[in-house]
């Protein structure tokens, strides 16, 4: 009986070891796990964070999707697996308020250079998009383009459905500037007056779901205008769809860069994050995208052409006003309520 | 079948047929108890003890905020979606019974073969069919039935065109599956007896296809219930469903306690229904067997 035991337990531990093998060898090169949207964001960050990063300190990145509730149940189960992640702002500060991250390390990362707001304790905007005002050039014609909320609401001007984020997330903000809230004046929102701003379109309001959506609907004629972030609309308008916008009263977004609590590789995540937000990394990323850098020497490497297309360059920040994310993660669940009361009223 | 376990009882032999057949089904079971249960059992419990211990969040859902109309909206859609499906599949799913050989096989082909593509492709190809100067509007302007294009985008109609689309195989298979088991010969007796067609489909025919509209229906009603990517990318305002509001919560606002009990309660719901469905689908097929 006993050798055959021995055997057997021999066979174990040999398979054991066949199996663990490529995670052996895995853990000898060095590698942390980036959580992004994916997509044409996930592209530039590879281009201009990934690539360069693995070739200056030989730490490769494993890319995967960052959903959020995959995050949250990660962290509470205390078996993480990503060490960075990128998150739209509200949810990196909703993120922060559930106690789910990691504080960041600004003695690794230097934050000197960034725009206002974007070091916070437990996150960092890491670039810069705009919900902005886009219209369809064949529908509407030079005279009837809407410069404002205010006009985008008026039904006179034109008539057809306006393209709106089924979401209260930066629909408020939109609805109380059309409302003529000051940009400077938003925070702390007034839910009910943003709805009745909303009340008074209700039945012109195309609903849609997501980003790819917002932008189709503009291309194809569905809705002569409304509202869509300037990345989905920039490269469509360059190769020569029907359809422009501007960033005249913009909602300024972020993506930041987040370290969830407990991530196995802390150490290199605060080093990946102090290295993507240098100025030459945020300027290349910002050649291959639309997004902005939040690094101003950033700006400075970037030609006058590029400066006009990006949300965070001078002449155009000045326009819009940033979403207000701390008001989003202490309000937000509320404020879905409503609004999804309002839909169904 | 009733034989089985008294063999087992006298003889007391250690391994037979019966106990090979449990021991197969405890892996999936385990299976299930692990990555289902388990799980599923979580929910509920968080949507008790968070944010904390007691039934605040189900009170607020009765009394409060707008989970009552988005259950309603719910189950209003996934009946509208039923009836429909009902309605095409039954004589589509009738006339695919009576065949035989290639015919059928070409047939059941073409039903399963509209599973192969995704839920999410399928909804954007009607979002595409369907926009304002799409295939659909072009045709109805040309033949003159609309004088401009109309809206069907946005629109309650669209939502159900769109998950009808999808869903009718799930009320076809168990139809024709249902309807190739009634014995022709009964038919046949009826036609002897002097009953007319009608009487013939509404005394024998409907009632012993009951088994098959009763799956169907079934399957249909609670896939119609988690529907999530077409009601958001073809319906408009006064669309939502409860699918909808769960992925919000859970996924963007992170209000896990609120999105569990809306997951229970929606469970509750299928679950009452199956059950009570499944009584009153019973006592109509016994009596008409009767």
């Amino acid at each position: 009986m006993t050798p055959y035991r021995l055997t057997r337990r021999a066979m174990l531990i040999a398979g054991t070891a066949v199996l663990a093998a490529p995670y052996v060898a895995r853990a000898a090169s060095k590698s942390i796990v980036v959580a992004t949207s994916g997509g044409a964001l996930e592209a530039s960050f590879d281009a201009a964070y990934y690539k360069p990063f693995t070739a200056k300190t030989g730490i490769e990145i494993v890319k995967t999707v960052n959903t959020y509730s995959k995050l949250k149940a990660m962290v509470e189960a205390n078996a993480v697996e990503w060490d960075v992640a990128q998150l739209d702002s509200p949810a990196a500060a909703n993120f922060a308020h559930q106690g789910l991250l990691e504080k960041l390390d600004y003695g690794v990362i230097d934050k000197t250079d960034l725009i206002e707001g974007a070091a916070q304790e437990s996150y960092l905007r890491c670039d810069v998009a705009a919900a902005c005002i886009a219209w369809n050039t064949k529908i509407v014609k030079p005279a009837q383009v809407p410069k404002t909320w205010a006009e985008l609401w008026d039904l006179k001007r034109f008539s057809g459905q306006r393209g709106l984020w089924k979401q209260p997330y930066q629909t408020m903000e939109l609805a109380l500037m059309a409302d003529g809230v000051p940009l400077d004046k938003l925070y702390p929102l007034d839910v009910d007056r943003a709805l009745k701003s909303l009340d008074r379109i209700k039945q012109d309001i195309f609903w849609w779901a997501n980003g790819a959506q917002s932008a189709q609907i503009l291309i194809d004629g569905d809705v002569p205008a409304g509202m869509t972030w300037n990345g989905r609309v920039y490269d469509p308008r360059q190769n020569g769809a029907p359809v422009d916008f501007h960033f005249n009263q913009a909602l300024f977004v972020a993506d930041t860069f987040v370290v969830p609590r407990g991530a196995k590789n802390r150490k290199e995540a605060m080093e990946f994050i102090a290295f993507a937000m240098q100025p030459q990394p945020q300027a290349d990323f910002s050649k291959t995208i639309p997004y902005g850098p939040t690094n101003r020497k950033a700006l400075a490497l970037l030609d006058e052409k590029r400066l006009a297309v990006l949300p965070s360059s001078t002449q155009n920040l000045a326009h819009g006003v940033f979403q207000n994310a701390d008001w989003w993660a202490e309000n937000g669940a509320k404020t879905l309520e409503r609004f999804n009361s309002w839909i169904l009223g | 079948m009733d034989a089985q376990p008294s063999v087992i009882i006298r003889t007391a032999r250690p391994w037979t047929q019966g106990r090979g057949y449990a021991l197969l089904a405890a892996v999936p079971c385990l299976f299930l108890a692990v990555l289902f249960v388990w799980p599923l059992l979580r929910v509920v419990l968080r949507s008790v003890l968070e944010p904390r211990p007691g039934i605040g969040n189900y009170t607020k859902i009765m009394f409060s905020g707008p989970y009552v109309a988005i259950l309603l909206n719910t189950l209003e859609v996934a009946a509208i979606v039923t009836g429909v499906c009902l309605l095409i599949a039954y004589p589509v799913a009738a006339l695919t019974a009576r065949m035989n050989g290639l015919r059928l096989r070409l047939m059941t082909a073409l039903i399963v073969g509209s599973l192969w593509t995704s839920a999410v492709i399928r909804s954007y190809a009607w979002m595409i069919l369907f926009q304002r100067y799409g295939i659909v509007n072009d045709a109805l302007v040309a033949l003159g039935i609309a004088d401009a294009p109309v809206r069907i985008l946005q629109t309650t109609t669209a939502v159900v065109i769109g998950m009808v689309h999808i869903l009718l195989p799930f009320m076809l298979l168990p139809l024709i599956a249902s309807m190739r088991r009634i014995d022709p010969n009964l038919l046949r007796a009826g036609r002897i007896l002097g009953a007319n067609p009608v009487r013939l489909f509404l005394g024998v025919y409907f009632p012993l296809s009951l088994p098959g509209v009763h799956a169907g229906t079934v399957l249909v009603f609670i896939s119609s219930l988690g529907f999530f990517i077409t009601p958001a990318l073809l319906g408009g305002g006064r669309m939502m469903m409860a699918a909808m509001l769960i992925e919000q919560q859970a996924n963007i606002y992170l209000d896990w306690p609120i999105a569990s009990a809306v997951a229970t309660v929606l469970l509750a719901i299928t679950l009452v229904l199956y059950i009570a469905y499944g009584r009153i689908a019973r006592v109509d097929v016994t009596r008409s067997l009767r």
